[in-house]
C-alpha cells in the first residue's frame, strides 16, 4: 500500500505537469504526512543539500561546459566534415554522416538533446536539399542522437554512478561497446534503406590528402573521447578529474583557435551554470525521495515482492525492460532516472545481474523512451526541425527503432558486451 | 513599480552571475587540485571540500534561474489534453504548491543550520552551517521566482492582453 501511495502520488503530480523537482519532494512529504511519519520531514533540508555533496557529480557541469565551448567554436561542422570524407562515398552518405557525427559528438557532449540540436540543425536541411525526405532526415537524426546517452562521457551514467555508489569510470566503459554496436546497427539500417530507395552518395571517394586535412581540422574534437576513455581506462585520473581536463582542453582549444571571445565565454559559463543547475537541482529532492524509499523499507519490500515471483535473472531482465519501455512512453528520461534507478538497480543486483551489465541496458531503454510518443522529446525536436508530419517521422523511425530493440536485446542477454571493457580496467 | 522592476532586473543579473561565478570558482579549484597533485606532487587538502561547497551553491543558484525561466524538467503531454478552463486553474496552483513546499523546506532549515553550526570542515576556515545557509537564502529567491512565474501564468491565462502589451 505504501508503495502505491508514494509512487502513485508522484506519478499523478508529474502527469498533471508539476516540475519533476517539486513532484519528488511533495510526493515524499505527502507520503510521510499520510503515514503519520511527518516528523521525518525535519530532515528535508539536510537531504536536499547533502544529496548534492558528491565528488562525481562535479564532472557534469565540466563536460557540459566543454561540449558547449567546442560546439560554439564550430566543432559540429568539423566533425561532420570528417565523417563526410570518411564515409561520403557509400549510398545515402549523408545519413551515415549523420550517425557517425552523432557518435563523435556523443564523445564530447554526453547529452542527447545537445546532440539533436547540434547535428539536426546542420544535417536535416542539408539532407532535404540533397533529396532525402524530411521525415527520413528527422528519423535518422533522432535515432542516432540517442547514442549520446551511452557513449562516454555520459551524463546519465554519472547520475547512475552517483545514485547507486558505483564506480563511474567503469560505467562509462560499460557503455562504450553497446554505444558502438548501436551506431553500427543504425548505419546498417540506413545503408539498407538508402540502397533500396536509391539515396545519393558522393561522386568519388575522398583522397588521402582530403582525409588527412579533415582529420587535422577535427583533431581537437576527436581527441576529447580519447582523453576521456584513455584517462579512465588506464586509471590515470578519476571521472571528475577527466571532466576538469576536458574543461581545460576545451578552453585551451577555443583560445588557440580564437573562436570565442571572452564575453562569449562568460555567456557559456552562465549557460552552463543554468543548464547544469536546472538538471542537478533535481538531485536535492530526489535524495530525499530515495531516502524515504530506503528508510521506510519500501525498496526492500519491492525487491522481496518481485523475487518472490521469480529469481531468474533472464526473466527479471525481461520484465524490467518491458516495464521501462512502457513507462518510458509516459515519463521523461530524467524522471525515470531519479525514480527507478534506486529501485531497479537493487532489484537486478538481488537476482545476480552485474550493475555494469544492467546500466547500459537501462540507458538503452532511456534512449528508446526519447523516441516514443507521447513524451519522446527528441521525436518532437526533429519533427519540428524537419517540418515533416509527425506520423511520417514515426513511420520512418520504425526500422531504426527495431534496430535499437535488437541491440537492446543483445546487450541485455550477452553481458560480455558491457562487462568486457570495465573488466580490463579492473584487471 | 519602477523600483520593483529595477530590483527584479538587478536580482536576475546577480542570480545569473553568482551561479556562473560559483561554477567558475569550482572549476578553478579543481584545476588547481590536479596541478598540485599530479605535477607538484603536493595535494591541497582543502580543494575537494571547497569545490563541493561551491558546487552546491552553484547548483542552487542555477536551479533558481531555471525556475525563473520556466525551464524545469516536467511532463507536459497530459496537460495538453486538459480543457483550458482546467489548465488555467491547475498550472498556477502547481506553482503555488511548489512555493509552499519550498517554504516548508526553508522553515525546517533553521534547526538543521543550528545543528550544523558545530560540525566542522577539517580543512576549511568555516563550519558546515555556511553550506546549509544555501537553503534559506537561495530557497527564498526561488520562492520569489515562483511568485513571478505565478504572476506570469495569471497574466497568460486571465489577462493575456496585458502580457501582449508588455511584450509589445
Amino acid at each position: 500500500m505504501d508503495i502505491f501511495i508514494l509512487f502513485g502520488s508522484l506519478l499523478l503530480l508529474m502527469l498533471v505537469g508539476m516540475p519533476v523537482t517539486f513532484s519528488m519532494g511533495i510526493a515524499a512529504t505527502f507520503f510521510l504526512f499520510v503515514t503519520d511519519q511527518f516528523r521525518l520531514a525535519a530532515l528535508l533540508p539536510l537531504q536536499m543539500v547533502a544529496g548534492l555533496e558528491h565528488y562525481g557529480l562535479m564532472a557534469i557541469p565540466m563536460f557540459y561546459f566543454a561540449g558547449a565551448v567546442m560546439t560554439a567554436g564550430g566543432l559540429t561542422n568539423r566533425l561532420l566534415e570528417f565523417a563526410r570524407v570518411l564515409i561520403g562515398h557509400v549510398p545515402g552518405s549523408l545519413s551515415k554522416v549523420n550517425i557517425a557525427g552523432s557518435m563523435f559528438f556523443a564523445g564530447v557532449s554526453g547529452s542527447c538533446t545537445a546532440d539533436t540540436s547540434a547535428i539536426g540543425s546542420v544535417l536535416i536541411p542539408a539532407m532535404k536539399k540533397e533529396g532525402y525526405s524530411g521525415a527520413y532526415a528527422a528519423a535518422v537524426t533522432a535515432a542516432s542522437s540517442t547514442i549520446g546517452h551511452i557513449i562516454p562521457p555520459s551524463i546519465v551514467m554519472i547520475l547512475i554512478g552517483v545514485m547507486m555508489e558505483l564506480p563511474i569510470g567503469q560505467l562509462f566503459l560499460a557503455g562504450a561497446v553497446p554505444g558502438l554496436l548501436l551506431g553500427l546497427a543504425l548505419m546498417a539500417i540506413s545503408f539498407w534503406l538508402s540502397v533500396a530507395r536509391g539515396y545519393p552518395r558522393a561522386e568519388r571517394m575522398a583522397t588521402a590528402s582530403e582525409i588527412a586535412q579533415a582529420t587535422v581540422r577535427s583533431l581537437s574534437a576527436l581527441a576529447m573521447p580519447v582523453i576521456v576513455i584513455g584517462g579512465i581506462l588506464f586509471g590515470v585520473v578519476t571521472v571528475t578529474e577527466t571532466g576538469v581536463i576536458a574543461f581545460l582542453y576545451a578552453l585551451i582549444v577555443s583560445m588557440f583557435y580564437r573562436e570565442i571571445s571572452l564575453a562569449e565565454l562568460w555567456e557559456l559559463i552562465v549557460e552552463t551554470s543554468q543548464g547544469a543547475g536546472t538538471l542537478l537541482i533535481l538531485i536535492a529532492p530526489a535524495s530525499f525521495f530515495s531516502w524515504v524509499v530506503v528508510t521506510t523499507g519500501m525498496g526492500h519490500d519491492l525487491v522481496e515482492l518481485i523475487t518472490s515471483i521469480t529469481t531468474d535473472p533472464h526473466l527479471v531482465m525481461l520484465l524490467v525492460i518491458v516495464f521501462l519501455l512502457i513507462i518510458g512512453c509516459a515519463l521523461d528520461t530524467v524522471g525515470m532516472i531519479f525514480i527507478f534507478v534506486p529501485v531497479l538497480f537493487p532489484l537486478t543486483q538481488a537476482v545476480g545481474i552485474d550493475p555494469r551489465h544492467f546500466a547500459p541496458v537501462f540507458v538503452l531503454c532511456l534512449g528508446i523512451a526519447l523516441l516514443t510518443p507521447p513524451v519522446g522529446i527528441i521525436l518532437f525536436m526533429v519533427t519540428n526541425m524537419s517540418k515533416a508530419p509527425l506520423t511520417e517521422v514515426i513511420r520512418e523511425i520504425t526500422p531504426f527503432f527495431a534496430a535499437q530493440l535488437a541491440v537492446l536485446g543483445l546487450v541485455a542477454y550477452v553481458p560480455f558486451l558491457s562487462t568486457w571493457l570495465p573488466g580490463l580496467m579492473t584487471n | 513599480m519602477a523600483a520593483l522592476k529595477r530590483f527584479v532586473v538587478i536580482l536576475d543579473r546577480v542570480l545569473d552571475n553568482l551561479g556562473a561565478l560559483a561554477f567558475m570558482a569550482m572549476m578553478l579549484v579543481l584545476c588547481l587540485q590536479i596541478v598540485f597533485r599530479y605535477f607538484l606532487q603536493s595535494p591541497i587538502v582543502w580543494a575537494t571540500p571547497m569545490a563541493m561547497f561551491l558546487f552546491v551553491w552553484g547548483i542552487w543558484f542555477g536551479g533558481a534561474a531555471g525556475i525563473r525561466d520556466e525551464n524545469q524538467i516536467r511532463v507536459e503531454f497530459a496537460e495538453q489534453f486538459l480543457p483550458v478552463r482546467i489548465q488555467r486553474i491547475l498550472l498556477p496552483l502547481i506553482t503555488l504548491a511548489s512555493a509552499a513546499f519550498l517554504v516548508l523546506v526553508i522553515a525546517k532549515s533553521g534547526r538543521i543550520i543550528e545543528l550544523q553550526s558545530t560540525a566542522v570542515y577539517d580543512t576549511l576556515p568555516f563550519n558546515r552551517d555556511v553550506l546549509f545557509v544555501v537553503v534559506p537564502i537561495v530557497g527564498s529567491i526561488i520562492v520569489l521566482q515562483c511568485a513571478r512565474v505565478f504572476a506570469r501564468q495569471v497574466r497568460r491565462y486571465y489577462y493575456p492582453e496585458t502580457l501582449e502589451q508588455r511584450q509589445g
